[in-house]
């Protein structure tokens, strides 16, 4: 008859497999990775379109109101010539604030004291913002990013009306664009 | 003196282990649904703008529209290509105003009739700002007027 040895039983050595644990470690450490990494990636600036006044562009003219501020976003026509593709992609605009008289600005923040202390004394304060450059019909070319830097620094500074000029009815962008 | 037992050792049977080998497999279908989920859902992959006052993309209206306005250059031809693109398909300007308003019919409306419908204009840093500003137009003839920029966030200097 076999017997059982108890004693050998109950003298074994208690296993630990860290395996599973190591994987399932691992498996949330790539999770959080991949989603930390898209919260902080990805961001919005809102920009409302106008809800009431209906489905069409205004003339910049007629929508133009006295207590307006415009900024004028105008793109470096030498740089957008260079045959750098890197200089051409990524030029700068100089801005204007009111109208192309006004001292140029070669840095968008400067706008923000001028804009801040507008939106301390009006808070409902307008800006509109218009792509302006020297050459006729060219001014739509300007890189978005200068447009987006000019909403950046009036949202800094108060603003919470925030317009853009609508284009040119006979300017339809190419597929291939420039 | 002891003796080593050749033939104990020789007759063991082979072990195999299946549980790492299924752990790998399962990470690597992890990873292939997190891409392959970036890739089918509507981001494309752009240099977008940076901005400081940019917010977190939350509370976001359900079935909001993402339009990607794609920046591409060819070294080789040294053509830019610029574009929109929709859920990886390319679209005309007509072809994008035309599925805006059908996405905006469909949307709620609030107590004016104005659709709800949330678009996000992913546009790349370097693109034309024609190209933004008619995709702004799109959405106006829609009846869109819930509309933001999608931004990076900017570090203060």
């Amino acid at each position: 008859m076999a017997l059982i040895d108890i004693r050998s039983l109950a003298m074994e050595e208690p296993q630990s497999f860290f395996t599973s644990m190591i994987d399932i470690v691992f498996l949330l450490l790539i999770f959080f990775m991949c989603a930390t990494k898209f919260r902080q990636l990805e961001q919005r600036l809102d920009a409302f379109l106008p809800k009431d006044e209906g489905q069409m562009a205004v003339p910049v003219e007629q929508m133009k109101k006295p207590d307006e501020i415009r900024i004028l976003v105008a793109d470096n026509v030498a740089a957008r010539e260079s045959g750098n593709f890197n200089v051409k992609a990524m030029r700068t605009a100089t801005y204007y604030l009111g109208s192309k008289d006004s001292q140029p600005l070669s840095d968008v923040n400067q706008l923000e004291p001028p804009l801040r202390a507008a939106a301390a004394a009006n808070p409902d304060q307008a800006v509109i913002i218009v792509p302006a450059d020297e050459v006729r019909n060219r001014d739509q070319l300007v890189p978005f990013f200068n447009i987006i830097a000019a909403m950046d620094v009036a949202k800094r500074a108060g603003i919470k009306n925030i317009k853009f000029q609508a284009p040119r009815q006979d300017i339809v962008p190419t597929a291939g664009g420039g | 003196m002891a003796m080593m037992n050749i033939r104990s050792l020789a007759m063991e049977e082979p072990q195999s282990f299946f549980t790492s080998m299924i752990d790998i497999v399962f990470l690597l279908l992890i990873f292939f649904m997190c891409v392959s989920e970036m890739a089918r859902v509507e981001n494309e992959a752009l240099t977008l703008p940076k901005a400081l006052s940019a917010k977190e993309d939350k509370d976001v209206v359900k079935g909001r529209q993402v339009i990607n306005v794609i920046y591409s250059y060819d070294q080789r031809t040294g053509r830019v290509d610029q574009g929109y693109v929709v859920r990886g398909q390319r679209y005309t300007l007509q072809r994008l105003t035309d599925f805006l308003k059908g996405r905006a019919e469909a949307a709620e409306k609030d107590e004016k009739g104005v659709s709800k419908l949330q678009v996000k204009i992913r546009a790349d840093a370097r693109t034309e700002f024609q190209f933004v500003q008619m995709a702004m137009v799109a959405c106006m003839k829609a009846g869109v007027w819930n509309l933001s920029f999608g931004c990076e966030p900017k570090k203060p200097r």
